[in-house]
């Protein structure tokens, strides 16, 4: 049948479009999924677990593992694995240790106690590849408008099908979740993947507006990279003179420097936790840190006042570094 | 036992509370008041495991 034929076809015996067929049967979303008209649907970072900015192998409890990734309730330890099914190079590998693990994602609200996206009444779709090393394993899926990403405190919980029996083989797992009213205080919507119980596998992590689990949406590592960036940026001190920020002396003790991230401004101001050795150098002196101080926001950029016992000189420049081999100074601004 | 050391308050240059500094597992940092550092840090004083030196 030609193309012409199709169309006609559509038409009904006023010369009209049919929006029944079109609804029931000549576009899908399926079809929908190609070029640019298909994309931008994964609400979730880093899905395909490509971005570890934390380093490739953690032990974990509470904190993040792959980037946006957080894991809990258990001493465990994450890493990336390159055993993933066909169409991912990596996925993560959770080493289950005495207690059911959970993974998930805490999702930023543009503003806090709004819907905005998340339209009340409407569907969402889960969905993601997983397996289990033996035998077979009964999770449960949940997303909730909460607080903070650990907090039950005013949270409302999406309504669905939420439980999924893994298996040793690779499979894709889809729940949809009828979204609730969203409490005043809520700033996340946090995903969660709980209620494992033994070393699993999981990848291609997919959260969309609808009832359909359409194709994972694969985005480059540059731009999953620069999405993270907004929560989590490091800067590796790999030599003693490696200059991290350049900043001036405010007095005897202090040097207040800039930090301008690489990766643009943060979610917010970001805590900032420094290498276990931090020195404040220039005019002649190498002093080390004692303290850092909250940051401010300046512009594009932040400013930290970094400690030292004495020896700085007032409106002098100095530039802080680290120390050869020393772990890498950190801005997070995590949810 | 908590994760954080020598934790004190942080003050901008009126006198307001901005955050607070520390030293966690070894490491020195600060975090804003809306940090979740922030927050953990005081549920941690509420529970009586943790005391917060005023600012400098």
């Amino acid at each position: 049948m030609s193309k012409a034929n199709n169309i006609a076809s559509l038409l009904n015996s006023s010369g009209l479009l049919d929006s029944d067929d079109i609804a029931t049967s000549a576009i899908t979303a399926e079809k929908l999924n190609v070029g640019q008209v298909g994309g931008r649907r994964n609400l979730i970072i880093n899905g395909a677990m490509e971005v570890w900015q934390r380093g490739t192998s953690q032990s974990v409890s509470g904190s993040y593992a792959a980037d946006r990734f957080w894991m809990a309730n258990a001493t465990s330890a994450a890493r990336y694995d390159t055993d993933a099914p066909s169409g991912f190079t990596y996925s993560t590998k959770m080493t289950y240790n005495a207690s059911d693990m959970s993974l998930g994602q805490p999702i930023e609200l543009t503003v806090t106690g709004k819907q905005g996206q998340f339209v009340a009444g409407s569907v969402v779709t889960l969905s993601y590849y997983a397996k289990v090393d033996t035998g077979t394993e009964d999770i449960n899926a949940a997303i909730y408008f909460r607080d903070t990403k650990f907090s039950a405190t005013n949270q409302a919980g999406f309504s669905g099908a939420t439980t999924a029996t893994w298996t040793t083989t690779w499979a894709r797992y889809t729940h949809s979740f009828t979204i609730p009213t969203i409490n005043s205080t809520n700033t996340i919507a946090a995903l969660e993947i709980g209620n494992i119980g033994r070393t699993a596998y999981i990848t291609g992590v997919q959260l969309e507006l609808g009832d359909t689990a359409t194709p994972f949406e694969h985005r480059s590592y540059g731009e999953e990279l620069a999405l993270c960036y907004r929560y989590y940026q490091t800067y590796p001190s790999s030599s003693a003179t490696t200059v991290m920020f350049t900043g001036i002396g405010l007095n005897s003790t202090s040097v207040r420097a800039l930090a301008k991230p690489f990766g643009g401004l943060m979610r917010a101001i970001p805590a900032i936790t420094l290498p276990t050795s931090t020195f404040i150098k220039g005019n002649g002196s190498s002093l080390a840190v004692t303290s850092v101080q909250t940051g401010f926001q300046v512009g594009a950029g932040y400013t930290f006042v970094f400690d030292a016992a004495s020896g700085v000189s007032t409106n002098h420049v100095y530039y802080i570094t680290g120390n050869t081999g020393s772990d890498a100074l950190e801005l997070t601004a995590e949810l | 036992m908590s994760a954080f050391e020598n934790v004190k308050y942080n003050q901008d240059d009126e006198g307001n509370t901005i955050g607070i500094s520390y030293t966690i597992n070894g490491k020195m940092g600060s975090a804003p008041i809306s940090h979740p550092y922030y927050q953990e840090i005081m549920e941690l004083v509420e529970a009586g495991e943790l005391t917060i030196e005023p600012a400098d």
